[in-house]
């Protein structure tokens, strides 16, 4: 006898048969809570997708309107959003492709002084920003809150992918990799980016959203991904924690907090 | 190539060339002049940044590095 309502069944039934998915999976799904910053491409993307499967509540952020130069890749946009904002805009869309989803759409920039607010109650959070300094910003609160951080960045045709999982203390955190400096990085808007591109690295940043909150175990909470979509070469790193890291080194696992 | 030269390979294409015992990671970075928010593995296993000055290539290793990139 099933758990979940007929016509959810039947929405969901290509996905529940998997074998590491489930009746329970989906249930699993339902109350999961996800905060997705920045709703450019990646956000687009990943939005789209865990909307489509099922994930309960998502929480979207972004203080940005739709431009012209958007819609290549950010596909729940069309013209007549232009000058939107884009959470509003894509918040709609979500609403339309699933009425059982509660979507939270906040057009503010994630920083400091709205983190502990805006991840309140969070499962996970999913980096899809587009500046270091709102990266860097993420994975102190998410540390701080003890929250999943997926992160995710895209750019030309490379794309970037990890998992910090309180649960890996070893692994380390976002800035254990990358150091912090003043430098202009390249955007999309400066560097260009290819659409199909964002939509594999989103496609993965779903992907891996969706295996986390399953209950999955990933390599990617121990490892960095690089996404090579001219190549078609990806590559998987082994992170390790940096002992001197004034963001993570004071943290140990959820599971022992 | 003269015999006596040891390389370290950097994203499976370019070959620097290094003192083995001696040279660094930091070395490598300076002599590729590269920006300091970068990565750096060796064989696939990230190497942090606080152990650059002290990691002595030996030659023969994979080295990737790669730019942190911020689009979304």
């Amino acid at each position: 006898m099933s758990q979940l309502p007929s016509d959810e069944f039947i929405r969901y039934s290509r996905q529940i048969m998997l074998e590491n998915w489930n009746e329970s999976g989906q249930i699993r799904l339902s109350s999961a809570n996800v905060v997705v910053i920045g709703c450019g491409g990646l956000g687009n993307i990943a939005a789209s997708l865990l909307a489509g499967a099922g994930v309960g509540q998502l929480t979207l952020i972004d203080e940005d309107v739709v431009e012209l130069s958007n819609l290549p890749r950010q596909l729940a946009f069309d013209t007549a959003d232009i000058e939107n904002a884009k959470v509003f805009a894509l918040a709609n869309r979500l609403r339309e492709q699933n009425d059982k989803l509660s979507v939270s759409p906040v057009a503010e920039r994630f920083s400091t002084d709205n983190a502990q607010k805006l991840l309140s109650g969070a499962d996970l959070v999913l980096d899809c920003s587009d500046n270091f300094t709102t990266r860097f910003c993420i994975n102190h609160a998410c540390i701080s809150a003890q929250i999943s951080l997926i992160s995710a960045s895209v750019i030309g045709w490379q794309g970037q992918l990890m998992l910090v999982a309180p649960g890996e203390h070893d692994a380390g955190c976002y800035q254990c990799l990358f150091q912090p400096t003043n430098d202009e990085s390249p955007s999309c808007k400066t560097a260009g980016v290819s659409g199909a591109a964002v939509a594999i690295v989103g496609g993965y940043q779903a992907n891996e959203a969706i295996r986390h909150l399953l209950g999955h175990v990933s390599e990617l909470a121990r490892s960095v991904m690089l996404i090579d979509t001219l190549t078609l070469n990806n590559q998987l790193l082994e992170r390790t924690k940096d002992q001197s890291c004034i963001i993570c080194s004071h943290h140990r696992s959820i599971s022992h907090a | 190539m003269p015999e006596h030269q040891y390389f370290v390979t950097i994203n499976n294409t370019n070959k620097v060339a290094i003192e083995p015992g001696v040279s660094t990671i930091s070395d490598v970075i300076l002599v590729l002049t590269l920006e300091l928010n970068v990565a750096v593995a060796i064989n696939d296993k990230i190497v942090g940044h606080r152990l650059w000055p002290t990691t002595v290539l030996a030659g023969g290793e994979q080295l990737s590095i790669f730019g942190a990139i911020a689009g979304g």
